[in-house]
């Protein structure tokens, strides 16, 4: 598994603050993965730009981080 | 996964790499956590610093830059496999290091490679970019490398290998940037390096170990998915897709201001670094020291003059000895026994202890010649000794018979034994030895003094000069460029950020379908958080940088209390210490090396990975004591880091100036932090006409 900086995982959780689901947490931590992944590792372009799609697709269909997100 | 990576070396194999023949076979660093550091100690020119850039040319394919930036003629390749390479016969020359990680998984492993085969007979020597060096053309030699690396995709111990060499280069350059090398791979001599940094080598090293860039990336990753949402949604492609083109060039005019920029710099601090070495050479020949280096050549000469006459008059001496002493010494036994027989026959009254006229003239009428011959038989001779006898008795003959007994019993009682006449020339032999080698000092002096005037004759002051002259244009102009990129930089931001603006309302406007809407929405929030912590991450890891650099250099800092804090550079990340008072004094270079070690020691608190850390010459700049409190501070300050340390003798053992102080090596043993231990050692290899070669062996110290 990648590693990202716990400063950067610990900046997201505090930017999204307390009352913010899990799930968005979990999209953050999902999306810097990813890319750590990428920025490190030679990954097809493909790769990538699917699973921005796909993870963009995902979340939007999630009521829960939806709601968060416009309540904002 | 939260927690630091952690990165250790686990072992390094060398082969035939400059000062190293053959294969060290695998050489351990310590893995341990508790005693985490390495030692490779060794004097000057044993191996230290070629071991470290085995290290480096291992990972960056090649050496670590010298801070006097010399050429180095010697190739990477150990030269008694160059200059013994046989006719169908390949040798090679290979660094392998292995990294593991905290669960003691194997994470990389590094193998590069230089294959060698001898092919043609041209001996003539010309520069190989592979070998790093000067060869003969019949060398022939080929790069490989291979790579392995854990699979980021599997949690086993599986390794995917590469060896397609852009591959490979590419995957390194990911994991070990070449910014980062200034925090992994230090050379003690250029610590100072961080300090008041104009270019933006550290700044970008500093942002990418620090996974910075990753924020950056992912929102570019996010906004460019968004757009795609857009332009299938929009009830106006024309002026979306438009925008967005509009958007997209700008952007990518910016990226690339972005990226040349720090080129720039980069360039003019080596345009800038050229300038000094000119001027430094135009302080170092001005016409006093010419006038030094004459003085010098003279007195060195007058000197060697006088070498010459010791020598001579020890050779001379050598030969008068022998001269002087050869007869008396071949004739020793003839005249020991001689006067022996003497002074029998002077007992036995057979030969008168004084030879007068009388005693002569009654020998003469015994007829018997003192040597006991008969004389009656010989009628010449009787009439010879008459003959001389009625000529001058006593002047010659009677006076020539008692210097005989005489001298003989002189040199039977003086000559000296051969004893002290050996020790005589040995002590004549030492003195000569001893001159002759202060004579190859002197003439060495002289050829060397001679070297830099010819230099100075060579290298053309006056070329110098115009070339400075061109330097400060260049850097000049580079400057103007870097301006003139800076301010289209900044109208470039301003006018993405109306972009932006427009970008915004536009999609607000067109897009109606509400799936598309959710997903630029959600991509919007992406992208504003990304960003925040971007900007509020950078903040404070300045801050956290210079706020652990300070705890430390004001612990360990010689004479730190004259300084009342240390500042970052907001934008380059520089970092100097500010006095409190005497602000305009420049820091020593002691000051700057801790200040160094406290700076990249801080940088590891904001770092994603925990590099391992071989430093090279640690203690060079440094008084004991802060040596001492340097080691003091490992345990704490240098916590989960893998320490690697090339030390000479001055810097490890104990100094002999401040005895009272203990050394680096029983400071660190105080502490138990050592975990492995090596000496370097030089050996002979081989000698091949007036050639000698060596080689440095890697063994457990004691």
């Amino acid at each position: 598994m990648m590693v990202v900086n716990p400063k950067i995982l610990e900046k997201i959780k505090q930017l999204i603050g307390d009352s913010a689901p899990i799930e968005v947490y979990e999209m953050f931590e999902e999306i810097l993965e990813q890319q750590a992944k990428y920025d490190e590792m030679e990954k097809e372009e493909d790769a990538v730009k699917k699973f921005y799609a796909g993870i963009l697709e995902l979340s939007s269909k999630n009521e829960t981080i939806m709601k968060y997100v416009r309540s904002l | 996964m939260t927690s630091q990576q952690i990165l250790r070396i686990k072992s390094v194999t060398i082969k035939n790499f400059r000062a190293y023949h053959g294969d060290s076979g695998p050489i351990l660093f310590s893995r341990d956590q508790s005693s985490p550091v390495t030692i490779f100690h060794g004097t000057n020119g044993l191996g230290k610093t070629s071991l470290f850039n085995a290290i480096h040319w291992g990972i960056y394919g090649k050496e670590r830059k010298s801070k006097d930036h010399k050429t180095k003629s010697e190739g990477l390749v150990n030269s008694y496999v160059i200059d013994t390479i046989s006719d169908g016969v390949d040798d090679e020359m290979f660094v392998k290091i292995q990294i593991e990680n905290q669960n003691e998984d194997l994470q990389y492993e590094i193998q590069r490679k230089i294959l060698l085969s001898k092919e043609g007979i041209g001996t003539d020597l010309i520069t190989s970019d592979v070998l790093g060096g000067k060869v003969p053309r019949y060398i022939v030699a080929n790069n490989e490398v291979i790579f392995s690396y854990k699979d980021p995709d599997s949690d086993d111990g599986e390794l995917l290998k590469t060896s397609n060499p852009i591959t490979v280069s590419s995957l390194l350059k990911k994991i070990f940037p070449r910014q980062l090398s200034n925090f992994f791979l230090l050379d003690g001599e250029l610590l100072d390096d961080f300090m008041n940094s104009n270019d933006a080598f550290v700044k970008n090293g500093i942002e990418q170990i620090s996974q910075l860039p990753l924020l950056v990336n992912a929102v570019k990753k996010i906004k460019f998915t968004s757009n795609k949402v857009g332009t299938g949604a929009t009830s106006n492609r024309t002026n979306y897709t438009l925008t967005q083109d509009k958007i997209s060039k700008k952007e990518i005019i910016r990226d690339k201001l972005k990226k040349d920029l720090p080129q720039i710099a980069s360039e003019t601090s080596e345009l800038e670094r050229q300038l000094d070495d000119g001027i430094r050479m135009i302080l170092k020949y001005d016409a006093d020291t010419v006038k030094t280096n004459q003085e010098q050549i003279e007195i060195n000469k007058t000197t060697l003059k006088l070498l010459e006459v010791n020598i001579k008059d020890n050779k001379s001496k050598i030969q008068n000895l022998v001269y002087q002493n050869l007869d008396k010494m071949l004739m020793k036994n003839a005249y020991e026994s001689a006067s022996i027989k003497y002074k029998k026959y002077v007992e036995e009254k057979k030969l008168p202890s004084k030879f007068s006229k009388d005693i002569l003239e009654q020998l003469l009428h015994t007829h018997e010649c003192v040597c006991g011959r008969n004389l009656d038989e010989d009628k010449t001779a009787i009439d010879k000794i008459q003959d001389m006898l009625s000529v001058s008795y006593d002047s010659t003959l009677g006076v020539s018979m008692n210097k005989i007994v005489e001298q003989t019993s002189d040199i039977v009682n003086t000559s000296k034994d051969n004893l002290s006449l050996v020790g005589e020339i040995k002590e004549c032999n030492t003195q000569i030895s001893k001159y002759r080698i202060k004579r190859i000092d002197v003439k060495g002096l002289i050829e060397s003094l001679e070297k830099e005037l010819d230099k100075i004759k060579d290298e053309k002051l006056e070329d110098i000069r115009t070339n400075n002259n061109k330097l400060k244009i260049q850097i000049k102009d580079k400057s103007n460029l870097a301006h003139e990129k800076t301010l289209v930089l900044n109208s470039l931001n301003m006018e993405l950020d109306n972009l932006d603006r427009e970008f915004l309302k536009l999609k607000r406007l067109t897009i109606k379908d509400g799936h598309a809407v959710n997903k630029m929405k959600l991509a919007e929030y992406i992208e504003t958080t990304l960003n925040k912590s971007h900007e509020q991450l950078r903040k404070e890891f300045v801050e956290q940088v210079q706020s652990a650099t300070q705890e430390l250099f004001m612990k360990t800092g010689p004479q730190a209390r004259v300084f009342e804090s240390i500042s970052i550079d907001k934008n380059t990340f520089a970092i100097s210490a500010l006095r409190a008072k005497d602000k305009s004094k420049d820091i020593s270079r002691g000051q700057a090396h801790v200040l160094g070690i406290s700076f990249i020691n801080a940088i590891r608190k904001i770092t994603t990975k925990n590099y391992f850390m071989i430093i090279d010459s640690p203690f060079n700049n440094i008084s004991q004591q802060e040596r001492i409190d340097v080691c003091n501070e490992i345990p704490t300050s240098h916590k989960n880091t893998q320490l690697t340390f090339l030390v000479t003798d001055s810097e490890y053992k104990a100094n002999i100036e401040e005895a009272d102080l203990p050394s680096v090596r029983e400071t660190l043993k105080k502490h138990n932090i050592i975990g492995c231990e090596y000496n370097l050692i030089q050996k002979p290899l081989a000698k091949i006409k007036s050639e000698e070669y060596f080689e440095t062996s890697v063994e457990d110290y004691n």
